[in-house]
């Protein structure tokens, strides 16, 4: 800190580009916690191992480029559905199983799966670091003075399609309100013929299987390795709690949110302590407004 | 105090024992006492009191950089660093269970809350060069009892079990007591504790505060031993992640069920890292992620749980 002596005005024509790194870093956040506002946010399944699904979605895509020479845009075709498959196999043999215990035993079953997933990935594909190309790796965007990489616009696009898609899928489809019903009162949804089950397996396949969707869009420009899930997990819990639990826009908000101090925080502080900066927002949210940024509205 | 009696009886078996063991095997005792101690530890919080803490290595990390940086920087004994450290882990337990319980937060609001406290303390740490930042700190070799170093693996041995004792100490006190029972009703049902006059917000940063101190009394015995401590080691999710484990796989409900859950895990885990080697560096950490699934499923009780089922059967 202390060597930058120019002070902030030397950094000033970097703010537009800290900002679009933010915005784009922000996207991926929010992309990455929709699924979660889906599983934690309305349904209150605690699943620690929601980033691990990321990690093993980009594996596949990084599969399907080494094996199959597939660019991620086109595996994507393979890696959605992989990953909704593994979603529902999960909901039925772990999550379920405990879906009306305590929250103690959803943290623990699903602490237990990401040290599977996440070490089962370092066994097999070792710590390394992997870069997966696409035909879109090297465009870059210009605008004026900031450059952006195509392929982070097109995940942020999506990303932001995603949230609005889901919030209209929940508010305004039948499956949508059937999902609700389930979640607000199980026994209630249950009398009134709902196969509640079912609609837990959906919605969590739907929360999930979203990340088959962003792995693919997201590894142009993201390394690979077993621990990117982890550090996506947390980042992804605190950006459903800042914009309320439950709350698409809120989850967008939030994640753009956490992008920009992210990136605008590495800028003025040079970079490594970012993540404190993330930590220090969440817990003072829950101090001093532990319902989120959009009041304690459920949807 | 029958109890009492037979934890000074165990402890006085075991430190008959530990002469006895091949130096590997008391590295393995050493190994058991400490990360039972942190998960006895943890089993306060977490169990006695039934909030779920994910970051008890922030204790651990908190202590061990505590009396390091002291002993280095300003040639403070151990010893008293020892005292420090379980005072600082006593407060920093009590500002984050204040912080989080005072809001009435859930369950997993804490678990989030302890994860996130302790990473952002593992990255600060890793910034902070007076603390080694992220390349850690090394303890020059000086075995002296003042500097809580010991010329032979036997000293630790009767470190680690005395820091172990004082946590089973405190544990069967708390048992005995009022606090026991204020601890039980929290867990059980925290609106009929409030209703029969239990100050429930107070009852659990207490909870927080005692697992915090105790946490932190490991961090010292255990960069003393090792001589090196980095962020990694002591203030890493793994860590934590250890702490819950071993609770689990012991027996939740249990007072010394996290002990079992350390006597069982660590050996196996030093078996397989031996026999796997370097080469797949994973693998007891999928091991662990199969058993905390398996136990949670079939056994949620714990080892302690089965242990004392089969007991009872036979008496039967």
């Amino acid at each position: 800190m202390a060597q930058r002596g120019g002070g902030l005005m030397d950094l000033l024509p970097l703010l537009p580009q800290a900002l679009a790194d933010g915005l784009l870093l922000g996207g991926v956040y929010a992309i990455v916690a929709v699924g979660l506002t889906m599983t934690f946010g309305v349904l209150r399944i605690v699943n620690f191992a929601h980033g691990d699904f990321l990690a093993v979605g980009l594996y596949l895509t990084y599969l399907g480029a080494t094996l199959l020479g597939l660019d991620p845009y086109l595996s994507l075709v393979l890696v959605l559905p992989l990953v909704t498959l593994a979603a529902a196999l999960t909901y039925k043999l772990l999550v379920a199983p405990v879906i009306r215990a305590p929250e103690h035993n959803q943290i623990v079953v699903t602490l237990g799966l990401s040290l599977i997933l996440q070490n089962a990935m370092l066994v097999f594909f070792t710590a390394d670091l992997h870069a997966i190309p696409s035909v879109l790796s090297g465009h870059v965007v210009r605008f004026g003075n900031v450059f952006i990489q195509a392929a982070a616009l097109i995940a942020s696009a999506v990303s932001i399609a995603l949230c609005l898609g889901l919030y209209w899928f929940l508010r305004s489809t039948e499956l949508g309100r059937l999902i609700r019903a389930s979640a607000q009162d199980r026994d209630a949804a249950l009398l009134s013929g709902v196969n509640v089950d079912r609609m837990y397996l959906l919605a969590f396949c739907i929360g999930v299987g979203s990340l088959g969707l962003v792995a693919p869009l997201i590894a142009p420009f993201n390394y690979v390795s077993p621990s990117v899930g982890s550090n996506f997990t947390l980042t992804a819990f605190i950006v459903v709690v800042l914009g309320s639990m439950g709350n698409f826009a809120g989850a967008l908000i939030g994640g753009f949110i956490i992008g920009i101090v992210e990136a605008v925080g590495g800028l003025m502080t040079g970079g490594s302590i970012n993540f404190i900066i993330t930590y220090a927002i969440f817990i003072l949210f829950l101090l001093f407004k532990p319902e989120g940024l959009l009041g304690g509205r459920r949807l | 105090m029958r109890p009492m009696l037979l934890l000074g009886l165990a402890t006085a078996l075991l430190a008959g024992i530990a002469p006895l063991l091949s130096i590997y095997a008391q590295h393995i005792f050493v190994l058991v006492a400490l990360y039972g101690a942190v998960a006895l530890a943890w089993n306060i919080l977490g169990g006695m009191a039934g909030q779920m803490s994910l970051g008890h290595a922030l204790f651990v990390g908190a202590g061990a950089y505590v009396s390091t940086a002291l002993y280095l920087k300003f040639a403070v004994s151990p010893w008293i660093g020892l005292v420090v450290a379980a005072m600082l882990g006593g407060l920093l337990g009590a500002l984050m269970g204040y912080t989080v319980f005072r809001r009435k937060l859930s369950g997993v609001y804490f678990a989030l809350v302890t994860l996130a406290v302790a990473e952002m303390a593992l990255h600060i740490v890793s910034n902070v060069s007076f603390l080694g930042a992220a390349n850690g700190l090394a303890i020059p070799s000086k075995p002296d009892f003042a500097n809580f170093q010991f010329s032979s693996k036997l000293g630790f041995c009767y470190a680690a079990l005395g820091v172990l004792a004082v946590v089973s100490v405190t544990i069967l006190a708390i048992d005995r007591s009022r606090l026991g029972y204020v601890f039980l009703a929290i867990r059980e049902n925290e609106r009929s504790a409030a209703a029969l006059g239990i100050d429930v917000v107070q009852g659990k940063v207490i909870a927080a505060a005692i697992s915090g101190a105790l946490a932190a009394l490991v961090g010292p015995v255990y960069a003393n031993y090792v001589l090196f401590i980095d962020p990694e080691s002591v203030l890493g999710v793994p860590l934590s992640i250890d702490a819950l484990l071993f609770s689990f796989v012991g027996g939740l409900g249990s007072l010394f069920g996290p002990l079992i859950g350390a006597v069982v895990l660590v050996p196996l885990t030093e078996l397989l890292r031996s026999l796997l080697g370097g080469r797949l560096a994973g693998v007891h950490l999928i091991v662990y992620g199969v058993i905390l699934i398996l136990v949670m499923r079939l056994a949620p009780q714990g080892l302690w749980g089965l242990l004392s089922a089969s007991m009872s059967r036979r008496r039967k």
